[in-house]
This record gives structure tokens, sequence and C-alpha cells, in this order.
């Protein structure tokens, strides 16, 4: 081999394997991590956490809706009956490990788009983010606080860790934490929102529905707190129900009042809207697609074939028609197919809440008031308290068919099953099992799933069930 | 790249200037090659003149010609597959041709083969110290081979090629003495005349459900192979650096002879058939006597008067319902069947037809080759409805082309290229709750229903068609589909793959002096797929199914582009009693791939079958680019032709490594001494004895974009939006394997029985693993890292035996076996890893014995796991079995158990301990007493938890790969013209089958408990007059035999998966050359072949090849690890060719 040669090779093998810069591969498809926190990705950064939020509470709520008996199961994935049976504490259950890390990156996501919004919040650079919009900053602590009522509502046990940096869970009797949260982001939310629309230079008309949705969300929040008050530490604590179940909180009282002040509209409603080109929700793919679960015998008639319903079962306690409200919102529900709409907050519930709350302090024309104002939204016969016809409707037996068919499916029923005392076993003709804990332990909730536990050293598999 | 392209200037120029050797003189060489026992003419033979490139391949008469041989004394010498190589000496004269003949005896073990080997230069085996696998041409020419895959089927002790379903046009994943890497890609990788080829497979957007997905491998004719090289791991597989820990691949094709043109040709026409009876008949049992009868029983329906109704019109057992439909009696709680699935399998058809024409001169030889070939699976969907479009559908066109010019005699040009164009339609399948087989699996005969028809006013009292039992007179449910779509509205939905793929190689071979040899090849390799999905506008013929039913049209393209160049300088020189060979080089491959598709649904009419006419319409577009640049140097050393040492290594840098990521580096050292070439060796019978020995390593990059931190998108209804994407990773770098290899070859009495032993040690560091963050912390995605530790290990045995070997018999024998181990060493403290998602039913973990899962002080039963061990759940074991807990804080203390005759395993009453026959027994007939329909729902055995750590899902329940796994066969000749040939398959010792089909047919309430026994128990224990001890005997084999699904996943549903299949015959007759010149062609030959003829196993499933993801079907981790599910799939079809070839 000559020199020549060996040079020749020499030279050709280190020069094609020196081309560096051929191997400076872009991704396309994706955005850097290092650019999020520019300005212009603000708008985007809160558009993702909108729609992450859309799918994690409606992937959250598909199960307990399933626990509930909102939803029956008619298909061939045999974790949805786990569920309906009243058995929701399994970590492993595919469901609810599925739909557990889509809130989880909703809350982080939210939480980091109020650092990165409140990181430079007296800076240029801060400046430059809201120029956009300036109701950036109040969209974000809306999310944040939204997330946060979420899993205090639906979760026994949350862990707040951060990228690679694993945090240790709160346990279940730490879970009121959470909605403490979200108060507080809510309250500087609101503040933020207010000062936005009340400027007296150049007034915000953007930020005005944000602070409607703030200050009914904190009115939510507030009231749920309560709730979680009497259920909301099963299983480290057993429930312990008061008031049969009402909850009597002046500061949800205030804030609902505040927020139905506020309206813009008397059947307002904050929901979330999925399309093919946005997330799907969960709710349309697996109740009206794929026929895994229906609306539940409680609420409906099945259809011929058993794979959807065809006729409202359910009837007004005062008019004896199928329920009006409940024969929308199911139609519209199977109508939008895969895409359906899902409420997180209404007027409806605002007025179920000054209704409840009245109620629990005695003030049956307070709660009267309320509930007929729910009522006139569906055209419905008015209630008129009548303590001396024991067949007339009870007040509470009327809240609760009321918080029944006007917040159907949006989370909320489990919780008034349990503090309400709804017999849903099967002996009654529902679907909870006798030993199941939705029977055993009333106010259990979502764990923490086997994807978070088992990758979470601050718990660990063993420590999965409680 | 300014220096490259100098560097690539200077080398062509250089190979352009005139060559002095062209001027000297020369003359020529000829001769026939023969058998030496039989005096048969060899066709194929190499014939080479020692110490130059020239040479020539005999052709189908023997004959060889050589031509421009150097004058003087020469040596020449010929070799070809199954016969000892020999070496003869001839003068060679510029008056006239010299004759040398040769007589080769024949040899079942070659050392003196030439293979290319990983360094991409040939060589003969005797001087690797590690193994290299070779699929000759001969070998497969009289095989019932149609496909690449199935050309190296069996071949080789270690090369696992592994079929999944009985539909056509399937590929089958590859794979080389198991998983070189957990989380990424395990398919070797394929070179076609030195151009790496896409050897990925599967749909795009559109899909069917995992079978029915083709290999792209298959796109090449395995008519045009001449030989296959296959690099078996890290120690062989060196020199192609980090794309190698799962083998390497290198196909030779078939090149051109000088010569007058020469034609050949081929037709096969063959049928197939699924095995009878592959499905349990459906099974089922009437509830109620008449309808009214049903609606009276009020109590079992919570008195829901429309759901009864319903009910009882449809979905439950109602005996005068079923009595009318099926045309004959059904009584109550008597359980009947129905043969519903297997009316959907007929006869198969397949052809093929096939022309190669070859020929040249001494400076030009050429080959150009064309194929068509058309299969018509068994599948069919005309007992459902002659409109339906499913499809079981495979068309190939094969075109082919390369030349070879020898514009002097150091220089050699070559071009070649390869051209196929695919229809493929499969229909939807497996585990897909829309597939068409799947669907009637999923059936129960006592739901049959013709409600639809009976609306319409057509047929009998329920809608029956009174000429035609079991079928219903217009639209209805008469198979009994348990949810989401009858049978007959999934075979209306259509999946197509079109594909074209292209092949395109340039090569240069310049001697730029005796021992100094220059190539240069170069090539591109391109797929464009393209599928789609079709679900007809009110598709649901039966009124049925809810999904989707104003249609979708989904749409798939697949663009894969894979540039290779590929540059090496080779020399060699004698050192006295020493040899060297040198070989630097550098290799570059870039592959992009874009993928588009989307899909348009909710179409506004009927007719339409474009995307675009969807109400709803979505689109998605990705693409990965990944670069590889490498350089190598290897250096062999021989001494006096029995010892050799070789030390090499290879440096590479890869897009995908992280930007803190050094250069990558493996290094090789192998050794081999063959004492019977030295002239000393005499051990009686021991004709040939090789020792060798070789470690080396290889690698395997991350995915192209692993190691960035990014955001994806997720658009809102407020606008466009951005999402968590992937955790990023700086540091991220190849997985490296370092395998050892020691093994030896052994030739008895004369050659004529042959063993080739190696062991194998397989240590994969580094290994990247799909770790999981909490996803609390907001990225959900799993990260890759290097973090893990998985080794495998085992032994490819083959012997061979030339038994008889006559004049008018030869009989030549083999069997080869590959035992396999692997081990999960670490997996970095990372959790468990599942394979399939989170779909709970498949049961294969990734778990190392560092795992997080278990509490402190748990230790687990199996510390090191096989890579796809199924963990799952079981039921208490009998006391006779002195079970007691295998770590955890009470290790070594008894666990739960029953006592038949006492104890039943069951905790009805959830005290913890097994409930007693007479709990049992009250449990039962409480839930009988309040008319639970859904008894069996309810009625769950007792969990066992085997390493007591509280997690009832992780007992060890077997691993989906066998320790075992091999061939045995042999190829018989008579009287020189008759050759059978046959091979069998096998798969034996710890083999796990999922059998998930059955899982579900046993155990579901809604698609399920549709076989004999399963229905029979939950019979038993609704029948109100069965008795106590009858319930209890069902309540049993419920927990110990049928009970299976959420939440006991795992339970009741692994099965043993040992096998024998005989999966190749042929039978081939060629014609004496006088009776072919009868015909007016050169020769003849006339074949009748079998594949997958019979099937022996104690698996109970439908086949125990059966995969329900198929090749390609899900992600990287299910195509790795997702082994031996058994999911709604189609059993391997016996298939019958006849073929006939010529040539002139």
């Amino acid at each position: 081999m000559t020199r020549t040669d060996y040079c020749l090779a020499w030279g050709l093998a280190l020069a094609a394997a020196g081309c560096g810069n051929l191997l400076d591969v872009d991704n396309p498809n994706n955005i850097k991590g290092e650019d999020i926190p520019l300005p212009t990705a603000a708008g985007p950064l809160l558009n993702g956490v909108h729609s992450a939020l859309a799918r994690g509470i409606n992937t959250v709520v598909l199960p307990i809706a399933t626990v509930s008996d909102e939803l029956d199961w008619i298909g061939s994935r045999d974790a949805w009956r786990q569920l309906e049976y009243g058995d929701l504490s399994d970590p492993f259950n595919e469901f609810t490990d599925a739909a557990y890390p889509n809130l989880a990156q909703a809350r982080w996501m939210a939480d980091e788009a109020i650092r990165i919004m409140e990181e430079d919040r007296d800076s240029a650079f801060f400046v430059q983010k809201i120029a956009v919009d300036p109701v950036f900053l109040a969209r974000a602590y809306f999310y944040g606080a939204l997330a946060y009522v979420t899993i205090g509502d639906l979760f026994d046990r949350w862990a707040f860790s951060d990228m690679r940096v694993p945090a240790a869970p709160l346990a279940p009797d730490q879970m009121r934490q959470v909605y403490d949260t979200a108060i507080a982001y809510l309250d500087r939310g609101y503040a933020f929102a207010d000062s936005l629309v009340r400027d007296a230079v150049a007034p915000k008309p953007a930020a005005v529905p944000w602070r409607l949705a703030m200050i009914a969300l904190r009115a939510r929040a507030k009231h749920a707190r309560a709730v979680w008050d009497m259920i909301g530490s099963v299983p480290t604590n057993p429930a312990t129900i008061t008031n049969q179940g009402l909850v009597s909180d002046a500061g949800a009282l205030t804030d609902a009042q505040l927020a139905l002040s506020l309206l813009s509209s008397p059947d307002w409603r904050f929901d979330f809207r999925y399309s093919a080109t946005t997330v799907g929700g969960d709710f349309g793919a697996w109740v009206n697609d794929r026929a895994e679960m229906r609306l539940g015998d409680v609420y409906v008639y099945a259809s011929a074939n058993n794979k959807s319903w065809s006729a409202i079962r359910l009837t007004d306690p005062l008019a004896g028609i199928p329920d009006p409200v409940l024969q929308v919102t199911a139609d519209s529900f199977m109508t939008k197919a895969t895409y359906p709409n899902f409420t997180a907050l209404s007027a409806r519930e605002l007025h179920l809440l000054v209704a409840e709350i009245r109620l629990a302090q005695g003030d049956t024309v307070g709660f009267t008031s309320a509930i007929n104002a729910v009522r006139a939204l569906n055209f419905g016969t008015s209630f008129r308290y009548d303590p001396a016809n024991v067949a007339h409707p009870r007040p509470r037996d009327m809240l609760i068919y009321e918080r029944q068919v006007n917040l159907y499916l949006q989370g909320r029923r489990l919780a008034d099953m349990y503090r309400f005392g709804v017999n849903y076993t099967a002996a009654a003709g529902g679907k909870w099992q006798p030993t199941s804990e939705a029977v055993t332990q009333p106010g259990r909730f979502l764990p923490l799933t086997a994807r978070e536990c088992l990758s979470n050293p601050l718990i660990g598999g063993a420590n999965c069930r409680i | 790249m300014l220096h490259t392209r100098v560097a690539i200037v200077t080398v062509l120029a250089w190979l352009i200037l005139p060559s002095p050797a062209s001027a000297q003189q020369s003359g020529g060489v000829r001769g026939v090659v023969r058998e030496a026992s039989t005096r048969q003419t060899i066709a194929g033979a190499q014939v080479v003149v020692v110490g130059t490139r020239i040479a020539a391949v005999t052709d189908p008469q023997g004959a060889y010609t050589l031509a421009n041989v150097p004058l003087g004394r020469q040596v020449v010498r010929v070799r070809v597959l199954g016969f000892s190589s020999l070496a003869d000496s001839v003068d060679v004269t510029a008056d006239a041709p010299a004759t040398l003949d040769f007589a080769l005896t024949r040899t079942v073990i070659q050392l003196e083969e030439v293979v290319v080997t990983g360094a991409g230069v040939g060589v003969e085996r005797k001087q690797l110290g590690n193994t290299i696998a070779t699929v000759d041409a001969k070998t497969i020419a009289a095989a019932p081979v149609q496909s690449f895959s199935e050309a190296i089927a069996g071949r080789e002790p270690g090369v696992q090629v592994l079929p999944s379903s009985g539909l056509v046009g399937e590929g089958a994943r590859i794979r080389i003495r198991g998983n070189a890497s957990l989380t990424q890609n395990n398919e070797p990788v394929v070179y076609v005349d030195g151009v790496r080829v896409d050897n990925g497979g599967g749909f795009t957007y559109a899909g069917a459900g995992g079978a029915g997905t083709p290999s792209r491998l298959d796109d090449i004719n395995p008519e045009i192979i001449d030989h296959v090289e296959i690099l078996k791991g890290a120690a062989a597989a060196t020199m192609y650096g980090s794309e190698a820990n799962a083998g390497v691949i290198q196909i030779f094709t078939k090149k051109g002879t000088a010569g007058r043109p020469r034609f050949t040709f081929r037709s096969d026409q063959g049928l197939s058939r699924s095995p009878r009876s592959a499905y349990k008949p459906l099974a089922g049992f009437a509830r109620y006597g008449t309808f009214a009868a049903c609606l009276a029983d009020s109590a079992a329906w919570g008195a829901k008067t429309a759901a009864q109704t319903t009910n009882c019109r449809t979905t439950i057992g109602v005996a005068d319902r079923l009595s009318a439909i099926y045309g004959e009696p059904i009584g109550l709680y008597q359980t009947f069947e129905k043969d519903y699935i297997n009316e959907l399998f007929a006869t198969g058809y397949h052809s093929s037809y096939s022309g190669t024409v070859t020929g040249g001169s001494e400076t030009v030889v050429y080959s150009v080759a064309g194929r068509l070939t058309r299969e018509d699976g068994p599948f069919t969907t005309a007992p459902l409805d002659s409109r339906a479009l499913a499809n079981d559908y495979n068309r190939k066109y094969f075109g082919s082309a390369n030349i070879i010019l020898y514009p002097g005699q150091r220089l050699q040009l070559r071009a070649g290229a390869m051209f196929t164009d695919v229809h493929h339609e499969t229909p939807n399948n497996s585990n897909n709750i829309y597939g068409v087989v799947s669907s009637a699996i999923n059936s129960k005969p006592e739901q049959a229903d013709c409600e639809e028809s009976r609306k319409l006013g057509l047929g009998g009292t329920f809608g029956q068609d009174p000429g035609r039992p079991g079928r219903c007179a217009g639209p209805g449910d008469p198979s009994g589909s348990g949810a989401f779509i009858t049978p007959r509205e999934a075979a209306y939905q259509q999946v197509v793959q079109g594909a074209e793929h292209f092949l395109g190689n340039l090569g240069i071979t310049y001697q730029s002096a005796p021992n100094v040899k220059l190539e240069l090849t170069t090539g591109i390799d391109v797929t464009n797929a393209s599928d789609f999905e079709l679900l007809p506008f009110r598709y649901n013929v039966d009124n049925y199914t809810l999904n989707e039913i104003l249609g979708r049209k989904t749409v798939g393209n697949r663009n894969n582009r894979q540039f290779t160049l590929d540059g090496k300088v080779t020399w060699s020189g004698h050192f006295q009693d020493f040899t060297s060979n040198l070989l630097v080089g550098t290799q570059g491959f870039v592959t992009r791939e874009r993928s588009r598709g989307g899909f348009g649904r909710d179409f506004p009419g009927p007719g339409i079958e474009v995307a675009e006419a969807g109400a709803i319409r979505v689109l998605n577009e990705a693409f990965v680019s990944t670069v590889n640049l490498g350089a190598m140097a290897q250096e062999q050393v021989g001494y006096k032709g029995w010892a050799f040492a070789t030390v090499g290594a290879r440096w590479d840098r890869n897009s995908a490594f992280g930007e803190t990521s050094p250069w990558a580096f493996y290094p090789k050292v192998s050794v081999s001494l063959v004492p019977s070439d030295l002239a000393s060796w005499h051990v009686p019978h021991v004709s040939a004895l090789r020792l060798r020995g070789a470690v080396g390593r290889s690698g395997l990059q991350p995915g192209a974009f692993d190691k960035f931190t990014t955001w994806s998108t997720l658009a809102s209804e407020l606008g466009p939006g951005l999402q968590t994407g992937n955790l990023g990773n700086d540091s991220l770098k190849p997985e490296i394997s370092t395998e050892r290899e020691l093994g030896a070859e052994v030739g008895l009495f004369q050659n004529r029985v042959g063993l080739d032993v190696t062991w194998w040690l397989r240590n994969t560091v580094d290994a990247l693993v799909s770790k999981q963050y909490p996803p609390s912390g907001g990225f959900p995605n799993a990260q890759l890292v290097n973090i893990g530790w998985l080794q495998g290990k085992g032994w490819d045995l083959k012997l061979n035996a030339l038994v008889v070997d006559r004049a008018n018999l030869s009989v030549n024998l083999f069997v080869n076996g590959a035992f396999l181990s692997q081990r999960i060493m670490s997996l970095g403290g990372a959790a468990p890893i599942k394979v399939g998602g989170s779909y709970p039913r498949y049961r294969n973990f990734i778990r190392g014995p560092d795992t997080l899962y278990s509490a402190p002080g748990v230790i687990d039963e199996i510390r090191y796991y096989a890579p796809g061990a199924l963990l799952g759940a079981a039921v208490i074991q009998s006391c006779a079995a002195r079970p007691v807990y295998r770590g955890g804080a009470n290790a070594g203390q008894p666990r739960p158990c029953y006592t038949p005759g006492s104890t039943v395993p069951y905790d009805t009453d959830k005290n913890g301990q097994p409930d007693s026959e007479a709990r049992l027994q009250f449990y039962i007939d409480s839930l009988r007493t309040r008319g639970t329909a859904g008894l069996l729902d309810v009625l769950n055995p007792m969990f066992d938890d085997v390493d007591g750590d509280r997690d009832v899902l992780d007992n060890y329940l077997g691993k989906p790969t066998p320790d075992w796994q091999g061939s045995f066969g042999g190829a018989i000749t008579f009287r020189r013209n008759l050759q059978i040939n046959f091979m069998f398959e096998y798969k034996a010792r710890n083999y796990t089958i999922t059998n998930l089909t059955d899982a579900f047919r046993t155990s579901h309430p809604l698609i399920g408990r549709n076989v004999r026994g399963a229905a029979e128990v939950e019979a038993t224990l609704l029948d109100p007059a069965s008795t106590p001890e009858a319930r209890q005997s069902a309540a049993m084999l419920w927990a110990t035999k049928y009970k299976a699904l959420s939440p006991y996943d795992g339970l009741n549903q692994n099965e043993r998966g040992d096998f024998l299949r005989w999966r190749e015959l042929g039978i081939t007759y060629t014609a004496p050359p006088a009776l072919a010149r009868r015909f007016g062609v050169d020769n003849l030959a006339v074949s009748v072949t079998g594949r997958n003829i019979k099937l022996w196993t104690g698996y109970s499933g439908i086949d125990p090849e059966e995969n329900t993801i198929g090749r390609g079907g899900g992600g990287q981790l299910d195509n790795n690890y997702l082994d031996a599910v058994d999911g709604w799939g189609a059993p391997l079809p016996a298939s019958w060719t006849l073929s006939v070839r010529f040539g002139f």
C-alpha cells in the first residue's frame, strides 16, 4: 500500500466522519423548551393550558361519572365495570391510570404558566408578554385554580412534582390545601382582572368574562372545600356528614351572589369545547363513539340494541314529565357525537349554591327563590315549599334533584351521592356492590394511580394502595 | 463538506487513469464442473483465478469460461455451496483456451466459503473468529417461499422469523439472538448489495388492528437473491457501529454471467386453506323460555320495563326467539353451539409469474428480472354480504436490473436498480373491536336477534330468514354481537395500502495495485407507502354499530429515504508465514422520513370515498431525520493459513446523540484456529476442525429527537397551543452491546457430518430505558435515558449430515436449535415498563431487579426477569402446594390457601381468609335469590400475592419467548431428478402464550362466555334446577379455569405454547436435458410445495404463532416485547403450490 493510498483512505474516512454540520438535525415537529418563556409563546402557552385542562378534566370526570349513576357500562373493557360496581381506588385500573396524567400535566402547565407570567411581572419583559392580550395573567390564574379545584374534588391524594423532581403526595386528610391554593390564585386573579376592567385610563373589556369566571369559580371552590370537610379526608378518616350533607359557607354564598350579579346572560356557562382540530373529549369518544358506556338507567331508557338511549326516564318531581333540562343535555350530548361540550361552571350551579346554603341556613324562602331561578331557566314549574303536604317534594330532595339534572355529567354527582346518602346499591336497583368502596367507604375518590406511584420514589409501588 | 468533495474527486480522477494491466497479453480457461460421485454437472459454481479478480459462474450445464487470464501457470479455484472447494493449476497460453474440469465432493461443512463480513470485503469463513450465517439461493429454490421473510425462516439457528397471522401480505418480525435493546428497534438492519434498505413495516395513519401489516423487507423479490449473510450480533457486526446491535442482514442479488442471453421463467399456482375448526364454536344457552316469561321476570331487571323489553328482544337468550332463528329447538339452560366464525374462511388462491434474463460479454454482464405475485387469502366475506369491501389480498410487481462493467482489468463499475409496486388489502382484524373476525369471535349465539328485520316486517315472527337458519331476513344481528359492531358491518370497512419501493445502487471497485483495492458504494432506497381506511357512508347495514356511521376516510403516507455512502480501501500482503489484510474506510447514512396523514369523517351522502368530503377533518404530519457518520479500521493477520487474528474498530457520530456525548467507539477482536489445516493433522474421523472466539461491540442510537426538551402542539378552541412533550436528555448516547462468542466447527467422516456450535454472551449496557418520571411533574411522556443493562446468552447449534451419498440416492439431514436466555440485570431504578401501553390485558413487562416497584426489604420471587415477562393476577393456591410468601415482610410464612373439601378460593365475606364451602354456597344462593343476572360478574375469587408486596397483579406467570427454538429437516434426492425437501420448526420449554382471545371468550359477560365450558358454568349457576354440588363445582371451575380480565388481568389466560410445525415440503422433479429439449427448453423442473402443513401443539388457542400486533402493528416497545399474545387473529393457513420452472 502506497503512502498515497494511506493518505487517501484516511482522508476519505475522516472527511466523511468529520462532517459535523451534517449532524445538526433540527426537529421541525416541536418547539424547544427554552423558547417557551419568550413573549411570543405566551399566547400559545395559555391556549395549550386551556386545552390540556379541557382534556384533563374531561378524562378524570368520565370514570367518576361511571362510578356514579350518571353512566352505565355496556362495553367490553371491564375496568369500567370495576368503577361502575363502586370500586374506584384501584391504582391499576386502566382508565383512571390513563386519565390521571392528563390532569397532572394540566396542573403543572397551569402552574408553569403562572410562574412564567409572574416571574417578570414588574419588568418590561412581562409587559411584552401581556401586550398581545392583557388578560393572559388572569387566564393563567383561572386555569391553575380550576385544575386545583378539580384535583380536590376528585382525588384522594395528589403529588405536586416539578419536571424530574418528585414530590411527596399530600395525604388524604391534607387535601384541603389544594382548595386553599385555588382560592389564593383566584383572589389574585380576580383582583388583577378587576383592575383591568376598572382601569381608569384604558379599561380592558376583554377581562370581563374572565373576572366573572374567576368569581364563579371561587364560589364553587369554597363550596367544594366545605363539601370536602364532610367527605374529603376519606379514607384516612371516615366521612362526617353534617347538616344532612348540606353546605353552609358564607364565603361561597357571597361569591356566588357576586358572580350572579355579574352574569353576562341568565344561563351563562363556562364550557370547554372540543373538536377534531383540538383535543377530543373522552366522554364523546367512549360513550357516543365506542359505546363503552351509555347514559345511565336512572336517567334514560335504553335503545333497542342497548347501545344508546331512546327516551328520558327521569321525571320532574313537580311537573311529572320527563325532565326537560335532562332532555336538552342528553340530546346535545348525543348530537355532538365525539365532541360534546363539557361544562365547568354555570349560572345554574351558582343558583344551586345559593339555594343550598340558604337551605342549610334554614332560609327556605331564599332557597325557594334560588331554586326557582334555576327552574325558570328550564321553563319549569315553580317550586313552592309546602311543609304540610307530605307528597310534595322536600326542599332537600328538590335540591338534590335539581343538582342531579342541572349538573349532569359535570363531575358533581358522586360527591352528591355520598353526602346526600343516595342508595345506589345493587339491592336498590343500582350498580354498587355491597362490599364496594362506594358503599363501605363513602367519600372515596380517585387514587394516585400506578403511573405516579411507580415513577415517584417518594411513594413507591408498595404504597400505591391506601 | 469541501474536503469531502475534494477527496471524492481525487478518488474518481484516480479511478479513470488508464490501466497498465490492460496492455498485457492474456489467454483463456474453460471447463466443466461436476459432482464427483454422480458426475452430474453443477450450475452456479464460482470459478476464480487465484490472485486475480478474474472469475466466472458455471452455467446450467456446469460450463465456465475465464477470459483475460494472465499467461503462464495459474491456479484456478472453484467454490460452490454444498461442495468442498477445489483448486487446480493450468498453463495458460495465448494460442488457445486451456481446458480444466473439476469434480467436486459433497460436504456439509465449508470453511473455505467466501463471505463478505461486516467489513464489507470478501474473506474465507475460516479466517473469521465470529459466526456468519449464510442462506444460499439453492437452499430456497425448492422451498415454498413467497417472500424474503420466508426465505430465511428456519434456516439458521438464532435467526427467528416470527409470523403473526394467516392474513396474506403480512410481514414477519425478524429477531437475531433475541432482542438486544429494551426500547429501540430490534429489527436487524438490512443491506441489499451494500445499500441499506428500509426495514420498517406496517401502516401509517390507517391501520387494521395489527395483523395484515406488511414488511418492507418483503418488497425484495426472493427470486433475485443469490445469497444472504446474517451477522448475528455485535461480535460480527462491529463494523456497522451505531446501527448494528440487533444484527445485520446482507442480501446479495444474482448477477449476470458472460455468455449468450439466458432466460428463465417460473409459474406458481397454489391454494391455501385455514385449519378447519381453528376457532371454537360459539356457545350459549337460553335463560328464558318465551318472550313473555322474560318480561315477567322483573326481578332480574330491576323493574325497568324498557330495558327489560330491550333485553328480552335482543341480548338475553330467550328460547322461542332462538329456536325460530336457528330453526331448531333451543332448551332452557341447555348449552348449544353455533359455528359462525369458521365460515369466514374458505379456500385461498395465489399465483406468481417470474422471468429473468442474464448474459453479457467479457466487458459487461447484466441481469434483469421481473415478477408478478397475487395472493387472495382464505379469509372471505362471502357468507356475510356480497357487497362487503373487506378483503385479504396482496399483489406485487417486482422489477430489477443490474449491470457490471469492466472497462479495464483493474476497474469494475456496478449499477443496479430494484422496483416493487405493492397493492395490499386486509380486513380490520386482531385486537380491534371493529374487526370482522373479532366481532364474530365476540358474538354470543344466545344474543342472536333479527329485531331490525322484524321492525321492517321482514322474515318470520322474529325477523328470521325462514329459508336460512341462523340468518336474518334483512338487517339484524344473527351472530349475537356482544357489542360495537356486527361482522357484516365490520366487513363493510376497507383497509388498503399501496406502496412503491425503489432501490438504486452504484459501485466502483478499483484495484490500484495487485494488493490494494478501493471500493465505493453509494445508493438510495426510497419507500413511498400510502394507505387508507374507508368506512362508507351509512355502512351500519344492520343498524347496530354507532361508530362513525356517516363514514370516514383515513389516509396516510410514509415516505422513507435512506442514503448510503460507503468507501473502503483494503490492502493485503505477505510477510514470510504471515498474511495481512488491512482495511480502512468510512460509512455514512442519512435517513429521512416524512409521514403525512389525516382523516375526514361524517360524509354528506353515499358514494363518497375522499377524506376531503368529511365534515370533520384532521391533518397530521411528522418528519424525522437521522445522520450517522462513521470511520472504521481493521487488520487481519493470518499465520500459515490456519491461524487468524482480527482487530478492528469503528468510530461513530450520530445526529441522535446528545450534544455532550463523545464519539461512539466500537472495538472488536477475534481469533480463528483451523488445526485441521495443519499438515500434521490426523485425528481419526475428524476431517475438519475450527475453533474460534470473538468479542466485539456495536451500538444502537436513540430516536432522532429524543435528546431535545420539547413542547408539542396542542390546539385549543381559543387558538394554537403548546403542551409539554419530551423532557430531553443532553447526554443521550447509544446503548452498547458487547458480545462474546466461542465456537467450533467440526467435520466428521470426510465432512459428511458437520457440527457447528456457538456459545454467546451479550451484555447491553447504557441500555436506553424509557424512564417514566412522575407524571405529576408535568411531563407524562417517558424519557429515554441510558440506565439499563440487558443480558442475553445462548447457544446456536447446527448439525448437518450427508447420510447417504450415492449416484441414485442422496439424503442430507439437518437439525438446528438455539437456546436463548435473556435477563434484565438492571433498569437503573426505573419503574417497570408495561408493554402495550395502558391496556391491562397485555401482561408483558420490562422489569428490573432494582425497580422502585417493591418496597424496601421486599425481594422479588424472581430477581432477574426476562424482558416481556408476564406479570399478572393469580388465585390462591391449594394448600397441598404449601405456598409461602417468597418475599416481603412475611417471607417464608404461609400464604393464604384453600383446602379442597373444606375451603374454596373465594373470600366473599372479605375477612382475608378463604371461605368455607358453606359460605360460598350461601353467597351464591343469595345472589340467585336477588336475581342477580350478572352472577359471575360478582363472583370474584381470592387474589394471591406471591411476593407479599400488596400488588396482586405482579405474580410471575411466565415468559413469552421459548428457551429453545429451531428447525430440522432434510433433502432427499432420488435418481438425480427427484428431490424432496422438508423442514419442521419448533419452539419449546418455558414458552408461555397469552391466550387473550379465550380469556375474553371464557370470562367476558358481554363479548364472551361463549365457549362451551364457560357457558356451562354460567348456565349451571343461573339454572334454578341446578344442585348445590353442581354450583360449587362450577364456582371452582370459574376461579381456576375461566375467570379472567380486569381486575384479574393475567389470570387464566396463559398457556404453554410449545409446538412443532411441519413448515415446508417441496417435491421437485427436474427433467433430464433430453426431456426438457422436447419441450423446447434447456431445463425444466416441476415442483409441488407445501407450507404450514401440520401443527402439533398442546396449545388450545387459535394458533401458537398468532401474535396480535403483527409486524409493526404497535409501538416500538410492542414490537419488541409484545410476544406470544394470541388476540383475535387468524391461524396460519396451509398452502400448496404447483410450480413450473424452465429456461433456455
